[in-house]
């Protein structure tokens, strides 16, 4: 069942990505050697201290998808109260196997990254640093903290996309 | 899973009563309960293997929670000599071929082995082998070599370790179905067979009807099936031609396709498929796909909530996880209500 509905995912995101004004912020999505396999490459959204910047994106699907859920990471060191720094790694419930859906897509989940990079959670953080000034409040930090990361380690436009 | 049976010697069945072999329906009926209890049981494991290793490791350890949880609710009733909450539903009980006696511990512990860890670590393994033979790939492909006999090699290379496996399942499936001795292979091999724990009378028997049908419609399938592979052979033409050494190579391209060892499962060709738009026309052409596999319904079956998935999507899931994928509602496989 996974391949079929991958096959299925992968021509919908052909559709789509990056043509369709409904998914600005994706700039890539597509397998690599096998359709277990996948990279992306994301923009950070409007109005948000990620703007301007861009991220890689590495998916790797279970065999059981989708019954399982995907597991999803950044390429690239991004600083966010639930990203962590190191390793990438993203805390999000629906890339858990409690909250996932197979109703879900690979689009959607993509989609709920963009959203949790303009609406962190800082009860489950995995950057404890920046997470403490969200939670004192200080915005002005917060946005510089991140901004600093970005403009670090962050793609820029010149830099092409990542493949 | 409470109520041990009592000492052997007290409760083996004499030469001279024996009690009735189950039927298919009631193992099946067993089975299904077991199935759920495995899963409850895999959700608390969950939980607690992520207090203390955190959500990394659940996360890339899906299967291996899976074989704990099926290792551990079997290592608690059948290893002992208890009856899983299944057995006791359907008032089971293990006995051996000849059914005149209970089954030894070695065989017990030699099902519950087969049956929760040895798939898993024979998928493992494959898995590995796949990823070896593709590295090796990588460094040379000069010895790529042309026009060999179709015939015999070819018939080898397309037999892909899943599609084996898969129709293995839906063989004996089939003949569970016809027969309903074993339900599970490793059940089979250990030669474990369910006696009602009473005495049936006709009309017990004739409510529980039988499975025969089923039975008949996974062989004509696979019959079906393997026709149509020997007619593949014949009349088309690989993409490219393969050496049986090159097999090895071959599985490369099949990696994608790879999944785990199915588990036996009801796999008989959709008797509605929604791709007809003939059928169920009260179903809006929006929503005629399932949300699960994406393909126009196949057996199309509602949930308590009156979400529609393919019969064969929405089990599988709920066996696992019993809530609906759409709106989180509870759901069970037994209150889906098939379309027609
Ligand atoms: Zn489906
Ligand atoms: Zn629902």
């Amino acid at each position: 069942m996974a391949t079929k509905r991958l096959m299925k995912e992968f021509s919908l995101v052909q559709k789509s990505i990056p043509s369709d004004s409904e998914y600005p912020n994706i700039l890539t999505l597509q397998p690599q050697d096998t359709l277990f396999q996948w990279k992306g490459t994301i923009s950070g959204p409007k109005d948000t201290p990620f703007e301007g910047y861009k991220w890689g994106l590495i998916i790797d699907i279970p065999h059981t998808y989708p019954s399982s859920p995907p597991s999803v990471k950044f390429a690239n060191k991004i600083c966010h109260p639930n990203v962590n720094f190191q390793t990438g790694e993203i805390c999000l419930n629906i890339l858990n196997q409690e909250h996932w859906s197979p109703a879900w897509n690979l689009i959607n989940v993509i989609v709920a990254i963009l959203q949790l990079l303009g609406n962190p959670e800082p009860l489950s953080p995995l950057n404890i640093d920046v997470s403490n000034l969200l939670k004192l409040g200080d915005m002005s930090a917060y946005d510089g903290l991140i901004k600093y990361y970005a403009v670090r380690y962050g793609l820029k436009d010149e830099d092409g996309i990542l493949d | 899973m409470s109520e041990p049976l009592l000492s052997e010697s007290s409760n083996q069945p004499k030469e001279d009563q024996v009690l009735p072999f189950a039927d298919a329906p009631s193992i099946v009926r067993a089975h299904q309960k077991d199935s759920y209890f495995e899963s409850v049981i895999r959700s608390k494991l969950l939980e607690v293997t992520q207090i203390f290793t955190g959500q990394r490791f659940v996360h890339t350890h899906p299967e291996e929670l899976t074989v704990a949880a099926k290792a551990l609710y079997l290592a608690t009733t059948t290893l002992t000599g208890s009856r899983t909450l299944g057995e006791e539903y359907a008032d089971l009980f293990y006995v051996t071929r000849s059914g005149k006696k209970l089954p030894k511990l070695a065989q017990r512990i030699g099902f519950i082995l087969s049956y929760a860890i040895l798939p898993y670590l024979v998928t493992r393994l494959i898995r590995k082998y796949f990823k070896r033979s593709n590295v090796d790939e990588d460094d040379g492909d000069e010895d790529d070599q042309e026009g060999k006999p179709k015939t015999w090699s070819s018939f080898l290379s397309r037999l892909t370790y899943t599609s084996v496996i898969d129709s293995l399942m839906s063989l004996h499936l089939a003949i569970f179905y016809l027969k309903g001795s074993y339900y599970n292979i490793s059940k089979r091999l250990f030669g474990l067979r369910y006696s009602f724990g009473h005495t049936v009378n006709r009309n017990e028997a004739a409510s529980n009807g039988g499975y025969e049908l089923l039975g008949g419609l996974i062989l004509a399938q696979l019959a079906f099936k393997l026709s149509n592979l020997i007619k593949d052979i014949h009349f088309t033409k690989l993409p490219e031609p393969h050496t049986s050494t090159d097999q090895e190579k071959d599985s490369e391209h099949r990696r994608a396709q790879f999944s785990a060892i199915p588990h036996a499962h009801a796999s008989t060709a959709p008797r509605i498929d929604l791709s007809n738009e003939e059928l169920l026309p009260y179903i809006p052409s929006a929503s005629r796909n399932c949300m699960l596999c994406l393909d126009p319904m196949k057996d199309p079956c509602c949930a308590t909530c009156g979400h529609i998935f393919c019969w064969s999507c929405i089990s599988n899931w709920a066996r696992e996880n019993p809530e609906c994928p759409l709106c989180r509602q509870d759901l069970t496989e037994q209150a889906l209500l098939p379309l027609r």
